[in-house]
């Protein structure tokens, strides 16, 4: 009982031993921090948590382009949160635009979600 | 049909109409089709099927109606089927249910998830806040877009 009960304090021994972002699962978290300018192409199978700035295009599972990630060519996923800023093209399964969102091109989706307040100027075209 | 302003200061109407107060607005009811042309309507419910135009302060198409044509409102809600362009000056809610296709210019949008939304969508308004580097070479008027910027976005291709 008590090793469970003092789980988070084993948690947080661990914490000391391994990278912080991977800790919580087993799945590939990959984050870009603003800090970060790409010229390129990113390719996960996973989860990218998407704060920088990339000219090029983004591949991968799950993308989650916050409010300061700014994106001038092209967002694959098959699940796409975008907050910030897009120039380009997204291809998504389930795209979620929030209302800080900026987007200006072209959006292939299966189903959408846009909140009130996202800036979109572009074709919207549904993938079957 | 063609609703004019003058149709407001008909009495006659008081006499007819199933709605006490209905002034400025119009049902398009389950079932029912209906051609034609709805301009200076504050209040238009299409539930049933309507080919035209309408201009109107508010426009709903509940979840069995069906609308084709050009669209200038203020405020929109689609829970139905649309086809065509649609000028909102506020806000577009595009909600589950909702089959639309068409270009859309619209100041506000929502649209909820599951929703089909097809076509060129196009904020209105603050496109000088949203300079995303390079080429808006199709949008370089700001100023047109208040009053004219379907207008004017055709007269570019000429």
């Amino acid at each position: 009982m008590s090793i469970f009960g003092s789980q988070e304090k084993k948690e947080n021994s661990e914490d000391k031993f391994t990278f912080p972002l991977s800790s919580n699962t087993n799945s590939h978290h990959s984050f870009i921090s603003d800090d970060l300018e790409i010229n390129g192409n990113i390719t996960g199978k996973d989860y990218i948590d998407f704060n920088g700035k990339i000219t090029g295009t983004l591949r991968s599972n799950k993308i989650d382009i916050r409010e300061n990630g700014i994106v001038n060519g092209e967002i694959h996923a098959e699940n796409v949160i975008c907050a910030g800023e897009v120039d380009g093209e997204i291809k998504a399964d389930d795209l979620y635009i929030r209302s800080t969102a900026k987007i200006k091109g072209i959006i292939r989706y299966k189903n959408i979600d846009i909140q009130a307040g996202a800036i979109i100027t572009a074709e919207l075209i549904k993938t079957i | 049909m063609k609703m004019e302003n003058e149709f407001d200061h008909n009495s006659d109407d008081e006499v007819n109409s199933p709605v006490s107060n209905d002034s400025g607005s119009i049902l398009v009811g389950e079932g029912v089709l209906l051609e034609g042309r709805i301009v200076n309507a504050k209040d238009t419910n299409i539930s049933g099927t309507y080919n035209g135009s309408v201009s109107s302060d508010s426009l709903y198409i509940s979840k069995n109606g069906n609308l084709t044509g050009d669209i200038k409102t203020h405020d929109m809600t689609i829970n139905g089927k649309f086809t065509g362009d649609i000028r909102t000056e506020n806000s577009l809610v595009v909600n589950s249910t909702a089959l639309a296709k068409g270009n859309f210019e619209y100041s506000t949008l929502e649209v909820k998830f599951g929703a089909t939304i097809e076509g060129m969508v196009k904020h209105s308004g603050s496109l000088s806040t949203f300079t995303p580097s390079e080429k808006i070479a199709s949008q370089e008027e700001p100023h047109d877009l208040d009053a004219q910027s379907l207008d004017s976005s055709s007269e570019d291709n000429n």
